[in-house]
């Protein structure tokens, strides 16, 4: 029987693999991305491609939303702020940080792209088991100095949050920084506003007006800085504080976002509500224990 | 034992119980040694079907309806001709809707009544059942919204972060 495509229809293809080719490379072949071979390796039970030995590639997810008669799967959203030397409840040491990327890298988590999650979360496109994004608040220049080595060192993904006001100067970081960070193409970043001040904290004798005003400047103008800075496009916000109101979520929704993320800890679900997405806070002086409990990676429930 | 265990054991088994009765594929590279006989092995395709074949079967015995039907959806690609296929995806089909009807309307009356955990499990079983579910899907999501909103938007504001 000749290598390639035996049979085809819209949900499957039937392939015997060449004598050169991967998973990787059926995956960025048939379902348009190296990223996608984990739903070859787990629909056939393999763990390589050989050639002679025929494999079923689902065209159409199998399982969009991560459920089975035992649970459904849930994605944690880590959420660091600055490493450095010493440790408080926003700082934590490097080695602590190695550390932790170490264990997702040692017990088969799969870290995420953010912006993988809106079309886990419209059902359309499966996240591998153990899934778990990785984000910093601010920009604050540890994230260049200490903690992009080491996600790169495991190839990890991970987006920055950044606040406007606070780059080019001080401890935020540089554009050239921002940059040669996009360029590695692990690192995305998005907007954590333009001056940090709380979105849901009227100011003294603001009317309703202003307050929009403010608010929409808020979301707007980080985009736009981003934007011209960085080749990325901005679609996620992550509230500073973590902290929403109805006046914030429909501003965000008009503005374009289409996730909103919270320090409200907890996994999320295919179904959680995207402009309100749940984000653990690791704090500085985390124990490896408290770590692990934030990896909740599946809710266990009877589903039969 | 888990189901993915069981089968590949089971197909092991039949596997070598084919091997002594399928006609190689056309331009296989039968070993030339005169010493053994060549021994015929099942094409590419009918070890996947006998693979998937178990796996269907394990699956309906788990009534797991939802990843029986894939593996049978499966099947009748590869073996067009095969009615027995198109019958296990048509009565699959039917258990399926069968047993989310009921489900559904459940669900919907939890929802109505305001009890959100008890339309929340209902909606997911549905789904556990037929993953195609849409309405289910995204009841489930405006459930997650209101709750979300009501935990989380009238909180006093955060500290320093």
């Amino acid at each position: 029987m000749r290598a390639g495509v035996i049979a085809r229809n819209e949900r499957f293809m039937v392939y015997l693999p060449r004598a050169e080719d991967t998973l990787a490379s059926v995956a960025r072949e048939f379902l348009g991305s190296e990223r996608r071979a984990w739903e070859i390796t787990q629909f056939n039970d393999i763990a390589a491609a050989s050639p002679g030995q025929a494999i079923v590639i689902p065209l159409r997810p199998v399982n969009a939303l991560g459920i089975s008669a035992n649970g459904y799967q849930t994605v944690p959203i880590l959420c660091y702020h600055r490493l450095g030397p010493r440790t408080s409840l926003m700082v934590m040491p490097r080695e602590t940080f190695a550390a932790q990327m170490e264990y997702l890298a040692r017990n088969n988590y799969n870290v995420i792209r953010l912006a993988d999650l809106p079309d886990f979360l419209t059902g359309k496109l499966p996240l591998p088991p153990r899934a778990v994004a990785i984000t910093f608040d601010d920009g604050h220049v540890s994230s260049y100095q200490y903690a992009y080595p080491i996600l790169q060192k495991h190839g990890f993904a991970a987006t920055f949050f950044l606040y406007t006001d606070f780059l080019g100067g001080g401890e935020g970081l540089s554009w050239a920084q921002i940059n040669d960070m996009s360029k590695s193409g692990l690192i995305d970043f998005q907007s954590h506003s333009k001056s940090h001040t709380n979105l849901i904290v009227r100011q003294a004798g603001e009317s309703d007006q202003r307050y929009r005003e403010r608010v929409e400047t808020e979301l707007r103008v980080p985009r736009g800085v981003i934007e011209r800075n960085v080749p990325v496009k901005v679609t996620h916000h992550a509230f500073p504080y973590g902290d929403a109101n109805p006046v914030v979520l429909e501003r965000l929704t008009q503005t374009g976002h289409q996730l909103g993320l919270t320090v409200n800890p907890g996994g999320n679900a295919f179904f959680a509500y995207p402009l309100m997405l749940r984000r653990t806070m690791i704090f500085g002086g985390a124990s490896m224990e408290s770590f692990r409990l934030a990896l909740q990676v599946f809710h266990e429930t009877n589903l039969r | 034992m888990s189901v993915r265990t069981f089968v590949r054991a089971t197909a092991c088994v039949i596997g070598v119980v084919l091997t002594g009765c399928v006609t190689p594929p056309a331009g296989n590279d039968a070993p030339s040694s005169s010493a053994t006989k060549a021994s015929p092995v099942p094409s590419a395709t009918e070890t996947l079907e006998q693979r998937h074949r178990e796996r269907a079967l394990a699956y309906e015995g788990e009534r797991n309806w939802a990843d029986a039907l894939v593996q049978w959806e499966l099947l009748t690609l590869l073996k067009p001709d095969a009615a027995e296929y198109r019958d296990a995806v048509v009565a699959t089909r039917k258990r399926i809707r069968a047993a989310t009807a009921g489900l559904s309307k459940a669900a919907e009356f939890a929802r109505r009544q305001g009890n959100l955990d008890q339309a929340t499990l209902l909606y997911l079983r549905v789904l556990n059942l037929d993953r195609e579910d849409s309405a289910a899907a995204q009841a489930l999501r405006d459930i997650d919204a209101e709750r979300t909103q009501r935990a989380y938007l009238n909180r006093p504001p955060r500290g320093i972060m």
